[in-house]
């Protein structure tokens, strides 16, 4: 039966990808750091800044170079989104939404952005991601009793990062 | 235009009873691995207890939603351990554990699950 009935079932992947099911390898560690959503974040709008100065005299030239950033810039999209998930699902837990009541609404509201920032090339929509980010960071780091500041990311990108206060 | 209609609601009926999903992760491996697609059959255990030994789609405790991929390794009655301490499993608590079990969570970390949050079993893999 498989074999007439995989090619159907793969041909109906296309027109409806199918979900997902975790079979997580976390052991867990319960090591979780929201940096890492806040880097992919800020990468996304690099990109974008970067895409805004490529020179356009060489159509060729430039045509390839808006495809090399655009590919990165989706893969950093994605890694905010893998990264927000982490989160989401494996750090934190019920006491948290008892306190933050709209912490779901706050990361299906960062997920939404970070597929509104690869589906377009404005700068507003890659600076809303971070935003969010920053918030569900602030967040965060407030579960775990971290007090935190804003600051300058100190990279080539600018924009701010949501820190610890002790680091 | 009855056969369309009879073949949508066909579809909507079986699309409520069969779920396909993709495997996400390893704490199932080698028996299902990253990437293997799966049907699930949601009807099998409104019809009957689940099966230890059977493969489910389980919402675990504190998941936040998310379907996990596990195996019923023991059911009502029997002993389990469950962080560190061991103890007999209540009516309607089933414990689920991940065939790769140094790199699952599951049952062990999170305890027992019960029926209603045990959505499927595995009806075949493509």
């Amino acid at each position: 039966m498989n074999r007439f009935v995989s090619p159907i079932l793969r041909l109906l992947d296309r027109v409806a990808a199918p979900g997902s099911v975790s079979a997580h390898c976390d052991i867990p560690c319960g090591i979780y750091d929201p940096h890492a959503a806040q880097v992919a974040a800020l990468s996304v709008i690099r990109m974008n800044q970067l895409i805004d100065a490529l020179d356009t005299s060489n159509q060729a030239a430039y045509t390839h170079a808006v495809a090399r950033h655009v590919k990165v810039k989706e893969e950093h999209a994605d890694i905010t989104k893998r990264e927000l998930d982490i989160l989401w699902h494996d750090y934190f837990k019920p006491e948290h939404l008892e306190k933050y009541p709209d912490l779901h609404t706050k990361f299906w509201n960062a997920t939404k952005q970070a597929g509104k920032a690869r589906q377009t090339l404005e700068m507003q929509a890659a600076q809303d991601l971070l935003t969010a980010v920053n918030e569900i960071a602030e967040i965060f780091w407030a579960t775990k009793g971290v007090p935190t500041r804003r600051g300058p990311s100190n990279q080539t990108a600018g924009g701010e990062f949501v820190y610890p206060a002790n680091q | 235009m009855r056969y369309l209609l009879f073949l949508s609601l066909a579809f909507l009926g079986l699309s409520r009873v069969f779920t396909r999903l993709e495997v996400e992760g390893e704490s199932m491996t080698p028996t299902y691995m990253p990437g293997q697609r799966l049907v699930v059959n949601r009807l099998t255990l409104v019809l009957r207890p689940p099966r230890v030994g059977e493969a489910v789609v389980v919402r675990q405790p504190g998941s936040n939603g998310r379907l996990d991929l596990k195996r019923v390794s023991a059911g009502p009655g029997e002993e389990v351990e469950i962080k560190g301490a061991r103890r007999s499993l209540a009516a309607d608590e089933w414990f689920v554990t991940g065939d790769n079990a140094a790199q699952s969570t599951d049952g062990r970390h999170l305890g027992p699950v019960r029926r209603r949050d045990i959505v499927g079993t595995i009806w075949f893999s493509y």
